[in-house]
């Protein structure tokens, strides 16, 4: 059975330093089960000036299983699957322990981004071009940034200003749209 | 949608107590007018009253009962509307699944030993419709409250609003124990001490619940209480302490109380069939197998939570042995929380690493088994680790007694995977009709072989819902993981829920309950965002792969261009020979 306390204070401790690190972690719905980790991408990468969402699920033995987390936004990774956001990260499979938390587990992803491990590849055509053709993956990588990442980002502000044009106040409005994914629609019925 | 049914209840009871008494005075006004037509012809007045009066009688009852019926269905109704609000998709069809099962399981028998009296009917029939109520509103509270206590937005006037709904049916369940022994002194046949059996289980499982719960509320409470007040340095410490102490406190109960309350419960169910089975003498019909397997489920379900809390006892006291005890001075040097649970240590174990964590926490890491070896948490140094060859003797003492701790602690979380090989499969209803006669304990020895092939047999029956896809996994490791968590005896009840559903009339049935059960209704909306993630997600690769290929080309024919400009022009042109000419006239 999940420790429901010990997330409660991790989601407290990851909004106490969001604007440090810009490392967000919020419930998906309302459960501790599913829950959405957001990270911007490594200074100085082809992920810079990136959001990325990532998909986390609980299990029920955590934190003494590790938890499962997957790419929601698309990237160009050695490591990171680009068809289903899957990643390749031995802290959230056999090197997990019960010390680590949600937001060190979400920095170490920060920082596979930023050391790409081309040798454990999760996507082999990635990991290829990495080795071959840097400089292609280096454009790529940018280009699926600027496509994915950051679209999803303006998408996310364009949303807010006209969500606050309605009449709604905008920290509420913020706070639901990163609840529900970025979704317009579903975020207007729970702003309703 | 509540406010409709419960307005559509009351409107109905109010219809049912007007014909009440507009039957009751119909019939008074005919006993007058029978009276007064009497004084001329005595004879024939007679026998036109003696036709009349169980006709009257019958149908005055019949009223008294659908009002009472109506009542109580409006009463349920507002109770259900104070308590929960408004109740969820899943926990309407949960409690569909449990009423079902109850009234089937528990009314079944019911006709075996009681005499076909509109009395008796009557009497029982009130008996489990009670009880039924009671049960599926303590299942209610218990969902609910689970619900909460995983949900972040939950208030202690929301949580405290659904324990008192653990609360009430508790004291009404002592009230129903008291009318149930005013009837057993009134009429003093044996048959009526079956009366107590299921009331005094509903009784224990409520006081579990209300424990466990009760804690649950004290922690939202003080969190709470804690969000709002301001933090000090020195009381600090002392909150830590307290804080530590009420959790071991709150461990120590849940765990032993928490056990002996499960135990109880489970008695009383078991001795409610059994009484049954007493009154009813052992004929070899149908009925009479599907009641000893129910005996034989609630027997296994007893010994597996019997073992379970054994082998807990063990393992604490092993690891309780092995490991140091942290002295206050350590505890106020170390200044920190546990790391596993993030919660305030009153006591703690020292690693040779010199973290401290609480035993509960260290013990459920190591029964996790992620790693081959056994590590400290924060630093991953191995525990139990080989000193060098060159210390003293004691030392080598030491070694050989913690690579022996170690090996133990092995051999006791192998032993419940072999015992698990070793379990016998499959059931045989021959050697179940040959069992002894009229001595239950002896028939229960003898078929301590068939217990544990319960759950195998069950994993075969399995149906769609999650109690049951529970069951799929490793068992033993479920049950350890369950038994080590702060909710740990909440698996015995789920096991039992699980038990009950997985006792299905014949599995022809089952499969078919198991295709017509709906899917929930959030899967459909997540099935749809995921498709179309999935096809959006397909369209937008092949558009980078089709970029990717053009480059490719691109590249082959004018290899000193930089591939910057490359797909910048691909993106605009998207054909491989508009590019080329482009970057050629450049």
């Amino acid at each position: 059975m999940i420790d429901l306390a010990r997330v409660q204070k991790e989601l407290v401790e990851c909004s106490k330093d969001a604007e440090g690190s810009g490392i967000k972690v919020s419930p998906k719905n309302d459960n501790l089960v599913l829950l959405i980790g957001t990270i911007p991408g490594p200074v100085g990468t082809p992920y810079e000036g990136g959001i990325f969402q990532i998909d986390i699920t609980l299990p029920d033995g955590y934190p003494f299983e590790p938890p499962k987390m997957q790419f929601k936004t698309k990237v160009w990774h050695p490591n990171i699957s680009s068809q289903s956001g899957a990643i390749c990260l031995d802290i959230l499979k056999d090197q997990w322990s019960p010390a680590l938390t949600l937001k060190t587990a979400l920095l170490s992803v920060q920082a596979l981004l930023s050391a790409p491990q081309p040798d454990d590849p999760q996507d082999a055509v990635v990991a290829q071009q990495y080795l071959k053709d840097y400089q292609t993956f280096v454009n790529t990588a940018r280009y699926w940034t600027e496509s994915f990442a950051k679209a999803s980002s303006r998408g996310i502000e364009d949303k807010v200003q006209k969500l606050v044009e309605m009449g709604f106040p905008e920290a509420r409005v913020r706070s639901i749209l990163e609840a529900v994914g970025g979704d317009e629609n579903m975020a207007l019925e729970r702003l309703l | 949608m509540a406010l409709r049914v419960i307005a559509i209840s009351a409107v109905s009871t109010v219809l049912s107590f007007v014909g009440l008494q507009f039957c009751t005075d119909l019939s008074l006004d005919k006993l007058t007018s029978d009276g007064l037509i009497g004084w001329n012809l005595i004879h024939l007045d007679n026998a036109s009253q003696d036709i009349e009066l169980p006709l009257g009688l019958y149908t005055t009852i019949g009223l008294l009962v659908n009002c009472m019926i109506n009542v109580f269905i409006l009463l349920n109704l507002c109770l259900k509307a104070v308590f929960f609000t408004e109740l969820y998709a899943s926990e309407t069809r949960k409690l569909v699944e449990r009423f079902i099962n109850y009234v089937i399981y528990k009314g079944m028998f019911l006709p075996l030993i009681v005499p076909p009296t509109i009395y008796q009917a009557g009497l029982w029939s009130t008996w489990l419709t009670v009880l039924c109520s009671l049960k599926m509103f303590q299942a209610l509270a218990r969902d609910r409250l689970e619900r909460l206590n995983a949900s972040p937005s939950a208030t202690p006037w929301t949580y405290l609003r659904v324990y008192s709904a653990l609360l009430f049916v508790f004291m009404v369940d002592v009230l129903w124990i008291r009318f149930c022994l005013t009837i057993y002194q009134a009429h003093g046949s044996s048959m009526y001490l079956l009366l107590f059996f299921e009331p005094f289980s509903i009784c224990f499982e409520t006081l579990q619940a209300i424990l466990v719960h009760g804690f649950q509320l004290l922690d939202i409470w003080l969190h709470h209480s804690a969000c709002n007040s301001s933090d000090f340095r020195t009381p600090k410490l002392l909150d830590m302490l307290t804080a530590g102490s009420l959790l071991e406190l709150k461990g120590i109960l849940i765990r032993n109380l928490g056990f002996l309350l499960d135990m109880a419960t489970f008695f009383m169910a078991l001795g409610h069939y059994l009484y049954i089975w007493r009154l009813h003498g052992m004929a070899f019909h149908l009925i009479d197998a599907l009641l000893f397997l129910n005996i034989r489920a609630l027997l296994s379900a007893i010994i597996n939570r019997i073992k379970g809390f054994i082998r807990l006892r063990i393992a604490l006291g092993t690891l309780h042995a092995a490991l140091p005890d942290a002295t206050t001075e350590e505890l106020r040097a170390y200044d920190d929380e546990c790391a596993i649970c993030r919660e305030p240590m009153a006591k703690a174990k020292r690693l040779n690493c010199n973290h401290l964590f609480h035993l509960a926490c260290l013990r459920s890491w190591l029964d996790q088994g992620l790693a081959e070896m056994y590590t400290c948490p924060t630093c991953r140094k191995p525990l139990f680790a080989g000193v060098p060859g060159n210390e003293t003797n004691s030392d080598a003492g030491t070694i050989s007694s913690d690579e022996q701790l170690a090996r133990q602690i092995s051999a006791g979380l192998d032993r419940p995977n072999s015992a698990r090989h070793t379990m016998p499969t499959g059931f045989y209803p021959n050697q179940t009709l040959n069992t002894p006669e009229g001595v239950p304990w002896r028939g229960a020895g003898l078929d301590s072989g068939w217990l544990h092939s319960w759950p195998n047999q069950g994993v075969d029956g399995a149906g769609p819902s999650t109690a049951i896809r529970t069951v799929g996994l490793g068992r033993v490791q479920m049950m350890m993981r369950h038994l080590a968590s702060v909710g740990e005896t909440y698996a015995q009840t789920t096991l039992e829920d699980t038990a009950w559903n997985l006792w299905p009339i014949n599995p022809s049935q089952a499969s078919a309950s198991g295709s017509t059960i709906p899917p929930p209704g959030g899967r459909l909306p997540e099935r749809t965002g995921s498709l179309h993630l999935r096809t959006a997600s397909q369209s937008s690769n092949d558009n980078v792969a089709n970029i990717l290929a053009m480059a490719e080309t691109v590249r082959e024919v004018l290899p000193h261009i930089p591939d910057d400009m490359i797909f910048q022009d691909l993106q605009r042109t998207n054909s491989v020979t508009v590019t080329v000419n482009n970057l050629l006239q450049m």
